[in-house]
């Protein structure tokens, strides 16, 4: 099953609250599945509550999941390991 | 191909390993607890994984010979780094053969065969509840805690994209092209100096490099008025999931 991932979503403070991150996103998910996807997946920092409570209409709050990542060093770290099994 | 250890070998998948992978993935939808049965058949990962635009890579796990577990892994891109990654979407090993380094091994193939173009960040969800896996993650990475994940899918997803039908009469939405990375850069600027995050050098340039070339790692969507350009999203469309949880 493939999908989007949505990484930023910006509006100018003067142009919220007038439907145009809704749109936005409306239109990514439209991008998405005409790529064949099925899902739209995004991220939002737990203490912004005014996103979580927008998102909350448009999609399914998942609490039970968790982000993780590697970031360059500790990539860098892990591929180096595998540099050395290669055969 | 890698080896970390006598007998384990870690190979690229065929098209051949449809059946292969599709039992692993039921069994690791299973062992997470899923209500869900997978539908990630033989016949999606031969359409979606080979071919012209193969939308992620797979590589198996086999102690002497014998499949043991998997990890799949899609491009991606990181606007907090300005680089491209790759995104985990999937890391199994049979419960015989846990405890053993090989999930630890499958993830650093992953990422050694991710580097090879251009990635250098991995990211991955994991279920909150699963800690032998979380233990593994916090060693080679670390948790978003702060982060809450949201999905559309199914009709919320069907519903979201027919909200695409209906146009403003005040702004009116297209796809960037390499002239408005100036502006995708105020727009990213602002939302990360927005969320506490020093600034950045360079962003204008890093994202025509990465988004407008020959290989694009993000597509954006931008909103514009007659007078004034209003915001901006990166899509990144071509992530994968078993299915989102």
């Amino acid at each position: 099953m493939t999908g989007g991932l949505l990484s930023d979503l910006y509006v100018l403070p003067a142009w919220r609250r007038r439907g145009v991150a809704r749109a936005l996103i409306a239109a990514s998910a439209r991008a998405s599945a005409e790529a064949g996807g099925e899902f739209l997946a995004w991220a939002v920092d737990a203490d912004n509550g005014h996103a979580r409570e927008f998102y909350r209409t448009l999609s399914r709050e998942v609490p039970e999941n968790v982000i993780c990542s590697c970031n360059p060093q500790e990539f860098a770290r892990l591929a180096d390991e595998a540099r050395t099994w290669r055969r | 191909m890698w080896s970390s250890q006598p007998q384990l070998l870690l190979r690229f998948a065929t098209p051949g390993d449809g059946d292969l992978i599709a039992a692993m993935c039921a069994q690791l939808s299973k062992d997470e607890g899923s209500p869900r049965a997978s539908r990630f058949s033989a016949e999606v990962f031969r359409r979606d994984g080979f071919g012209d635009a193969p939308k992620f890579r797979c590589i198996i796990a086999e102690i002497s010979g014998g499949p043991v577990g998997y990890v799949l892994h899609c491009p991606d891109y990181d606007t907090d780094h300005l680089c491209r990654g790759i995104y985990m979407a999937d890391l199994y090993v049979e419960k015989t053969a846990r405890g053993r380094g090989i999930g630890r091994a499958l993830m650093a193939a992953a990422a050694d065969d991710g580097r090879q173009s251009g990635a250098a960040v991995m990211t991955w969800t994991a279920f909150r509840f699963n800690e032998p896996a979380l233990v593994l993650y916090r060693r080679v990475g670390h948790e978003a805690s702060d982060l809450i994940e949201y999905v559309a899918e199914g009709a919320q997803f069907r519903d979201l994209a027919a909200v695409a039908d209906r146009q403003s009469d005040v702004f009116h939405l297209r796809p960037t092209r390499a002239e408005d990375c100036a502006v995708l850069a105020e727009f990213l600027a602002a939302l990360q100096h927005d969320v506490g995050r020093p600034p950045m050098q360079g962003l204008t340039e890093k994202l025509r490099r990465d988004g407008f070339g020959p290989d694009p790692a993000f597509a954006a969507i931008i909103a514009e008025s007659p007078e004034a350009f209003l915001s901006a999203i990166r899509c990144f469309g071509r992530a994968m999931s078993r299915r989102p949880r």
